[in-house]
C-alpha cells in the first residue's frame, strides 16, 4: 500500500538539514508500530521519499512524504496518530491519502511552492516599497546559477514566478519547484538585495529574513496540492 | 512560558507555536555550521521546570557535541541525574570554533543545550574527562562560561566545578581547577553527593555566600570524593613528592574508588537521547559488563575498572529489547573492554541477530572480537556478503614483548585466526601494535614486520582456489606506548619523542609495503599524554600557559600545536622529561597513590617485575592472583565461591 502523508515542519525542528530530517524519519518509523515496507536485498532500508528538500531555517506547513507499507491496508488515521505519538517536536502529520500504484512519486509530482518571507523590521526598514515592487515587475530577473558542473548559467527567475506580493515587510510568493525549474525564495531575495544595493552576508542579530513554506503544488490550473491532487 | 517580543513575533507568524527561547537568536544560528548541535530539543533529551528543582546540573563532555554525543558515559550519567526529582542535569559540550566566535561576538556566555541557561548560573558544572588531551577544553569551557580557571579565584556564587572519569583516576593536574573530584561509577555514590548539596541548599540557616564551601567541607565524608583544596603537597629537592597531607581533620588519606556491584539491578540509560546531528557513533550501545580479566599491563582500564561484573543475558535482552523501541535507531553496538570475554556471547548474539533484528530492524554491529571459529561464524551471520576488515590487536610484535606485556596472546593464536580469516572470505586485516613498550629492543620492533610477514605467507598457503580474490592487503598500525596511573608500567619511563621516532622510521623502512599500508604518526601528542597522564599539580600552570597560548582541541591533530606546549615547559622551568622518560622507584610518592582502586599498589609492583622477567600472569578467569579487588565483595573474584 502507497501512502503520500503531508506534514508541518515547524519551530526549532528547522535547524535541522534535509539529510538529518530523513534519518529523523526513519527513526520515526522503527519507533512506531507502523509497518513500513523495506527494501529487498543485504542492506534493508524503508521505502519512502520526502518531495522537496528543505533547506536548513525554513518552517513549512507543507511538507510531502511518500511511503510504502508492507501491508495491503490501514487505516489512514491510525496511521497519522501513530506517527504523531512518535515524532519529535515540530514534525506534525496533518493528513495522509492512499496512492495508486502508479500515482507519480511526490519528488517528480511538485510544480510550485507557496512561501512567506518575512523580514525583520530594520530589514524591512532598509527595503524601499516602490523599487522593490519595480524590481518584482520587471520583464525578467537574471541571476546566475551555478549548476552541478560548477559552471555559471543564466536563469531568469521571473519565468518561474507565478505569484508575488510585497506588503509590510512581507513577501509571498508562488514559486515554480521541481527539476525543470527551481527557483528558491533565497535566489530571489539575494538577486534583490543586489538590484537594493544591500549588503548582508549573513545575517546579524537586527537584519535578516525568515522563510516559511505554505505548500507544494502539482498543478497550477486548477492549483491543487500534492495530496489534493493525486488520483483517487 | 513567557514570551519576549520576538518569539510573539515567530509565534504569530507560524501559527502559534511556542518556541523555546534560545541562547543565540535563531537568525544567527542561521550562519554556523550544524546549528541543531546547539538546540537541545532532540528526542529524549529531559525538559523540567526549573523552579521545581533544587540541583542544577550542568553535565559537559569537554569535546564537540558528535564526540560526546557518542559516548554512553554521558548518557548514563544524564539519565541518573535527571532520575532524581529534585535534579535538573543538562548537556553541555565544546562549541564548535564558528559557535565560539559567535558566541565572543554577540557578548554571550556558554550556555546548557536543554533550558538554554548560561553554564555561570547552574549549581554544579560537572566534567566527564575522558582523555588527557581536553584538559585545554575543560579550561575553555570555563573561560567562555564567564567562570576563573583556577577554584580558589572564582566565586562562591558561581557554580561548583566537579570531574570525573577515567583521567581523574590521577586528579592532579587539573586538580587546582576543580573543587571536588568524583573517583569511579556515578550510579554508585553519585547521588548522595547531589542529595547531600541538595540538603545544604533547603537549609535556611545557610547563607548563599556559604553554601559551597560549607558543601565542600561536608563532601570530605562520602565516599568516593576527593576535594583537592584539602590537600597539601610537599615536593623533595629532586623534585619528586614528599607528601601529600590532609589539611583538614574530616579529610581522608585514602580515597576509595565508588563502583556498582550488581550491574543486574542497577538503573541504566533506557531512554538515551537520538540526536538530530549525526554523531560519531549514531547507534544503541549495549554495555555487556564492567572490567576486564585480562590483565593487560599496559591497560589502565583494565585495572581501574576491575573487577569484572557482568550483566545476566536476561537483562541485556530486555534493555536492547527497550532500547530498540526507544530510539528507533537501525544499529545496535556492544560494548565492554573484552567482548569476547562474555559469558553468554553466543546466546546473546543469537538473539540480537533473530529476535532484535526481526522485531526491529536494527541490525547487529560487532566490536573487533578474538578472532577465532566462532567469532568468524558470528561474522558471517551478521556482514552477510561485505566482507569488512577484520581486526587483531597483537601490541607487541615479538612473543617475548607480548608476555613482557602480559598480552595473553600467541603467534600461533594470531597466524591460525589469520588463515581461518582468509579461508573465510576475509582478506584485509588490519593490525594494531605498540611502540615503546618497557623493555622493547630493536628487534622487537623489527618483529612487527616479521609477523606482518608470516600473516601473509599464510594466506599463500591457502591454495588459489580458496583464497579470496584480489589478493591480501594488511593495514598495520602503530601507536606509541604512554604509561597510566595504576598500571604495573605506572613506574616505567616512556620512550623520548627521538626514541619513538626512530622506531617507527625503522619499521616504516623495514615494512612490506607490498601488501601492507603502514599509517605512521607523530610522536608529539603522545609525548605530551605522557606527561600529563602522571604529572601532578606543577603540570596545571603548564596548561594555563598552553590554554592562554591559545591552545584547545589537542585531541585533534589538526588544532594541537606542540610549540604551546613547548614553550609552557620552558618559560615555566618544568622539564617534561621528568614526567614522561623517567623511570620511578617503588619508593616513590606518586601523585595518585591516595586513590584506593581495590588492585593494591604491591600487585601492580609485583606485576612489573614479572613483565621484566618475562612471565605470564593467569587472567581473572583461570586463576585469582589476590590482586586486591576481591575488597568490593562481587563479580569475577566471587563467581564458583557461593
Amino acid at each position: 500500500m502507497k501512502i503520500r502523508i503531508k506534514f508541518k515542519k515547524h519551530g526549532l525542528i528547522k535547524f535541522i538539514g534535509h539529510l538529518d530530517l530523513i534519518r529523523a524519519w526513519q527513526k520515526i518509523f522503527r519507533r512506531s508500530d507502523i509497518p513500513i515496507a523495506y527494501s529487498e536485498g543485504f542492506n534493508p532500508h524503508q521505502i519512502f521519499s520526502i518531495a522537496a528538500p528543505l533547506a536548513v531555517g525554513i518552517t513549512s506547513d507543507g511538507e510531502y512524504l511518500d511511503l510504502k507499507l508492507s501491508v495491503e491496508a490501514y487505516d489512514l488515521n491510525q496511521l497519522v496518530d501513530e506517527i504523531n505519538m512518535t515524532s519529535p517536536e515540530g514534525i506534525e502529520v496533518i493528513e495522509a491519502v492512499e496512492l495508486i500504484d502508479k500515482e507519480t512519486a511526490g519528488m517528480a509530482a511538485c510544480k510550485l511552492a507557496r512561501y512567506e518571507v518575512t523580514l525583520s523590521p530594520e530589514l524591512n526598514a532598509l527595503f524601499d516599497k516602490e523599487k522593490v515592487l519595480g524590481f518584482l515587475n520587471s520583464e525578467t530577473i537574471i541571476v546566475q546559477k551555478r549548476n552541478k558542473k560548477g559552471k555559471y548559467n543564466d536563469l531568469d527567475l521571473k519565468a518561474g514566478m507565478f505569484e508575488y506580493e510585497f506588503d509590510n515587510g512581507m513577501f509571498k510568493l508562488l514559486l515554480a519547484t521541481g527539476s525543470s525549474l527551481n527557483v528558491k525564495p533565497e535566489l530571489l531575495l539575494t538577486a534583490l538585495f543586489k538590484f537594493l544595493n544591500i549588503e548582508l552576508e549573513s545575517f546579524t542579530r537586527e537584519l535578516y529574513y525568515m522563510i516559511h513554506r505554505i505548500d507544494i503544488y502539482m498543478s497550477h490550473e486548477p492549483l491543487l496540492t500534492l495530496t489534493e491532487g493525486v488520483a483517487k | 512560558m513567557y514570551y519576549d517580543k520576538m518569539q510573539s513575533f515567530y509565534s504569530i507568524l507560524f501559527g502559534g507555536l511556542d518556541l523555546k527561547k534560545l541562547k543565540v537568536p535563531e537568525q544567527l544560528l542561521l550562519s554556523i555550521e550544524k546549528p541543531a548541535q546547539y538546540i537541545g530539543n532532540e528526542v529524549n533529551a529531559i525538559h523540567k521546570n526549573i523552579e521545581d528543582i533544587d540541583v542544577h546540573f550542568a553535565l559537559c563532555f569537554p569535546d564537540l557535541y558528535e564526540i560526546g554525543m557518542s559516548h554512553l558515559g554521558l548518557s548514563i550519567l544524564y539519565n541518573i541525574m535527571n532520575a532524581k526529582e529534585a535534579v535538573y542535569c543538562e548537556r553541555v559540550f565544546s562549541p564548535m570554533k564558528d559557535m565560539e566566535a559567535l558566541l565572543a561576538k554577540e557578548n554571550l556566555t556558554l550556555f546548557s543545550l536543554e533550558s538554554q541557561t548560561p553554564v555561570s548560573e547552574f549549581d554544579m558544572l560537572g566534567f566527564t574527562v575522558q582523555y588527557e588531551m581536553c584538559y585545554t577544553n575543560i579550561l575553555n569551557v570555563l573561560k567562555l562560561s564567564g567562570l576563573e580557571l583556577r577554584s580558589k579565584d572564582r566565586l562562591a556564587s558561581d557554580p561548583i566545578v566537579c570531574a570525573g572519569g577515567p583521567c581523574v583516576y590521577n586528579p592532579e593536574p587539573i586538580a587546582p581547577f576543580i573543587d571536588f573530584f568524583y573517583i569511579g561509577e556515578g550510579e554508585a555514590n553519585l547521588g548522595e553527593v547531589l542529595d547531600v548539596y541538595k540538603a545544604l541548599k533547603n537549609d535556611a540557616s545557610i547563607a548563599k555566600d556559604q553554601l559551597k564551601d560549607i558543601f565542600l567541607e561536608k563532601l570530605l565524608l562520602v565516599e568516593g570524593v576527593y576535594v583537592p583544596k584539602y590537600y597539601d603537597v610537599t615536593y623533595k629537592e629532586d623534585g619528586t613528592i614528599n607528601e601529600m597531607v590532609p589539611n583538614h581533620e574530616n579529610a581522608k588519606t585514602t580515597i576509595n574508588k565508588q563502583i556498582v556491584v550488581d550491574l543486574d539491578t542497577m538503573e541504566y540509560a533506557s531512554n538515551p537521547i537520538v540526536p538530530y546531528v549525526q554523531p560519531v557513533h549514531d547507534r544503541i550501545v549495549l554495555e555487556l559488563f564492567r572490567g576486564c580479566s585480562r590483565g593487560c599491563r599496559f591497560c589502565q582500564a583494565g585495572f581501574i575498572y576491575r573487577p569484572v561484573r557482568e550483566k545476566s543475558l536476561e537483562t541485556l535482552s530486555a534493555q536492547a529489547d527497550q532500547l530498540a523501541e526507544h530510539t528507533g535507531h537501525d544499529e545496535i553496538s556492544l560494548i565492554s573492554l573484552s567482548t569476547s570475554d562474555y559469558s553468554d556471547l553466543s546466546p546473546l548474539c543469537d538473539f540480537l541477530i533473530d529476535d532484535i533484528s526481526a522485531e526491529h530492524k536494527v541490525n547487529l554491529s560487532l566490536p573487533s572480537l578474538r578472532i577465532d571459529s566462532f567469532s568468524l561464524d558470528l561474522m558471517n551471520k551478521v556482514q552477510d556478503v561485505r566482507k569488512s576488515s577484520l581486526t587483531f590487536a597483537p601490541e607487541a610484535g615479538s612473543q617475548r614483548m607480548r608476555d613482557v606485556i602480559n598480552k595473553g596472546i600467541k603467534e600461533e593464536d594470531i597466524l591460525r585466526g589469520s588463515k581461518q580469516a582468509f579461508m573465510g572470505g576475509w582478506n584485509r586485516v588490519k593490525l594494531y601494535f605498540m611502540l615503546g613498550l618497557p623493555g622493547e629492543t630493536d628487534e622487537d620492533v623489527l618483529a612487527i614486520s616479521t609477523l606482518n610477514d608470516d600473516i601473509i605467507k599464510e594466506f599463500h598457503t591457502i591454495p588459489k582456489p580458496e583464497r579470496p580474490q584480489g589478493g591480501v592487503q594488511l593495514i598495520v598500525s602503530t601507536s606509541f606506548f604512554i604509561p597510566k596511573a595504576f598500571t604495573p608500567f605506572q613506574w616505567a619511563k616512556q620512550d623520548t619523542y627521538e626514541e619513538f621516532m626512530r622506531k617507527q622510521k625503522m619499521l616504516n623502512t623495514t615494512i612490506n609495503k607490498k601488501r601492507t599500508k603502514y599509517n605512521s604518526h607523530d610522536a608529539k601528542t603522545s609525548m605530551i599524554e605522557g606527561v600529563l597522564a602522571r604529572g601532578d599539580r606543577r603540570l596545571a600552570e603548564v596548561i594555563v600557559k598552553v590554554f592562554e597560548s591559545g591552545s584547545t582541541f589537542d585531541a585533534w591533530s589538526e588544532h594541537f600545536a606542540f610549540e604551546n606546549w613547548e614553550n609552557a615547559f620552558n618559560e615555566l622551568n618544568i622539564d617534561p622529561k621528568f614526567y614522561a622518560s623517567r623511570e620511578r622507584s617503588y619508593d616513590e610518592v606518586l601523585p595518585w597513590d591516595f586513590i584506593n582502586i581495590g588492585v593494591k599498589k604491591s600487585f601492580l609492583h609485583n606485576e612489573y617485575l614479572n613483565s621484566m622477567k618475562e612471565i605470564v600472569t593467569p587472567n581473572c578467569m583461570e586463576k585469582c592472583m589476590a590482586c586486591g579487588a576481591t575488597c568490593y565483595e562481587g563479580g569475577i573474584c566471587y563467581e564458583d565461591k557461593n
